[in-house]
């Protein structure tokens, strides 16, 4: 028997709806309690469950050789991967958002914008030619213009409720955000008959 | 004061003891290697003039090369590219009448990589280099040697993926079509190919041929009775094809894949390029290819074709079995002439033999 495919599934807002989208497909993972890595039952596919911001570094490394990720935490990564597929699950928005009596003549010299997303929004106004300056956060980013860190951010939006709790608008949309199916590219290539294989099954939908 | 005394400046290191010693070992066993196929070994410059190098280093690379001024005024470039350093030297001493030359190399090189990322630190190239010939038995000879070596280091279940630069030529006039190509970006790939000016269906069917990895027989199903591809496409096809015969025959049929996405990382690729590519290693350890022109860029024409191995890469994965670091023996007793004579009878049979 090939040895399993390695996987690494974020934990948090994504791991229940990777577990079962990949169940339906015929891998289902069951995690022993504490434990963060498993062989699904079919023994295709060695699971590890990793924290989100780190998954990147894992499959980058080689630990894991394909990862289930948003695009946002990849971009931020700067790590390159092989994108396999998209998966239906998952999508949401990254915006620039400020507040919504926000007088865009009161800012004067670069804009000020606060993130937890640098990479990305250093990006996107360098493509667009805008000069800003950006604050790293780690979190809880809508409270900076609400304290007078920053008047914009640039955040992930979902449903638009956090932001409309704290006064909040979106003043533009950078992007959409996608949860996407990665590999290591030396992985692939070594393996690429098996990856191929596994991509082809998700691809074929539910069992 | 920062704590320097910690730590070593980024885009170096050093390493010691058991680590140097199996380091050592793999390039002893290069070297051996490399004389059983006649090539003689060469020695690059640490730095150069920068201006030679001018639009053969990509930007990304470019940005990870250190710069000095040296007391003339002149701008310098560290050497952190071993092909580039040699293809300069090898135009500067090489005549027409000295061709075939084959060369082989072991040198550091010295270029910034990002703290965090030690998975690629490559400080450390070993590679050769067959000067002159062009076709097939030049491009075999190349990648045959680098199996021996790869067998001689243990590497046995290493497989080498095996492209072609010259099935771009026709398309990649912005540049953009190669690198998309190399990360299976194939979203970019068929923007590229529609702002060529081709219809959907005709990158569709060139995505999936640039997509391909495989043997030569799935390939020549692929592309039997295509009538999309251009003149320079096929010949490179059919290169690669005849290449993957030769290997076939030669006993390597499970070890070489073709695969189209491998297209180089560097511009001056313009024939075969290949990859090395291990069960368990998160990079390629080694890569190679053809660079016809490359000579020419410093003034002596003459075609080249080569490879280079990350052998700190290699490293973590050989230091087993007869690489790794001996049994030291000890005599006993206390007196030291005894010991010694001990020892020098030991050391007759091969043994590692310690005072």
């Amino acid at each position: 028997m090939n040895e399993p495919l390695t996987l690494a599934l974020p934990k948090g807002r994504l791991q229940e709806q990777s577990e079962a989208y990949l169940a339906e497909r015929g891998f289902r993972i069951t995690f022993e309690s504490r434990k963060l890595v498993a062989t699904d039952e079919s023994g295709a596919v060695r699971i590890m469950l990793v924290k989100n911001i780190d998954l990147p570094t894992y499959v980058h490394h080689g630990i894991a050789g394909l990862g289930i990720c948003g695009t946002d935490v990849i971009h931020e990564s700067g790590y390159e991967f092989f994108t396999l597929m998209r998966l239906p699950f998952g999508s949401t928005k990254m915006c620039l958002a400020a507040r919504k009596d926000l007088d865009p003549a009161s800012c004067t010299g670069r804009l000020r914008v606060a993130t937890k997303f640098t990479r990305f929004a250093r990006d996107y106004f360098q493509r667009n030619g805008i000069a800003a300056e950006i604050i790293r956060l780690g979190g809880s980013v809508e409270l900076a213009p609400v304290l007078g860190l920053a008047p914009y951010i640039v955040d992930l939006v979902e449903t638009g409720n956090t932001l409309r709790a704290h006064h909040l608008e979106v003043v533009d949309e950078l992007a959409r955000i996608e949860v996407v199916l990665v590999a290591n590219p030396a992985y692939y290539k070594f393996h690429y008959r098996s990856v191929d294989s596994l991509v082809d099954t998700l691809h074929r939908g539910p069992a | 004061m920062p704590h320097h005394n910690l730590h070593l400046p980024q885009g170096t290191e050093a390493f010691y003891l058991d680590e140097a010693y199996v380091h050592r070992r793999l390039l002893r066993t290069f070297e051996d290697q490399c004389e059983l196929w006649a090539y003689l070994p060469v020695q690059t410059p640490v730095y150069d003039f920068y201006e030679l190098y001018r639009g053969l280093i990509d930007r990304t690379r470019e940005s990870s090369t250190y710069r000095l001024v040296d007391r003339a005024g002149d701008l310098l470039v560290l050497r952190s590219d071993i092909t580039l350093f040699l293809a300069r030297q090898m135009g500067l001493v090489l005549e027409r009448g000295d061709l075939p030359v084959r060369v082989y190399y072991s040198d550091t090189i010295l270029r910034h990589e990002d703290a965090h990322d030690i998975s690629k630190n490559e400080f450390y190239q070993v590679g050769a280099e067959l000067i002159g010939p062009t076709g097939l038995d030049a491009d075999a000879e190349i990648v045959l040697l680098l199996f021996d070596a790869l067998d001689q280091w243990g590497a046995t279940d290493v497989v080498i993926h095996v492209g072609h630069r010259a099935l771009l030529a026709e398309l990649d006039r912005s540049g953009r079509l190669a690198p998309a190509v190399a990360h299976r970006d194939w979203a970019t790939v068929k923007q590229v190919l529609r702002d060529e000016g081709l219809t959907d269906p005709a990158c569709e069917r060139l995505a999936e041929l640039y997509g391909f990895i495989g043997s030569a027989d799935e390939l020549t199903r692929l592309v039997s009775g295509r009538s999309d591809l251009g003149a320079g496409t096929l010949a490179a096809l059919e290169h690669l094809l005849s290449l993957a015969a030769e290997f076939a025959a030669l006993g390597y049929a499970d070890r070489v894949r073709i695969d189209l996405s491998e297209v180089g990382s560097q511009a001056y690729h313009s024939g075969i390029v290949f990859q090395a590519y291990a069960p368990d290693t998160a990079d390629a350890i080694a890569s190679g290819g053809r660079y016809d022109g490359l000579l020419g860029h410093f003034g002596f024409d003459a075609a080249s074709v080569g490879f280079s191995v990350m052998l700190r890469r290699l490293q973590s994965r050989t230091a087993t079995g007869e690489h790794r670091a001996p049994t030291v023996h000890r005599p006993a007793g206390e007196d030291f002439r005894a010991r010694f004579s001990e020892a020098r009878r030991r050391r007759a049979e091969g043994k590692v033999v310690s005072l």
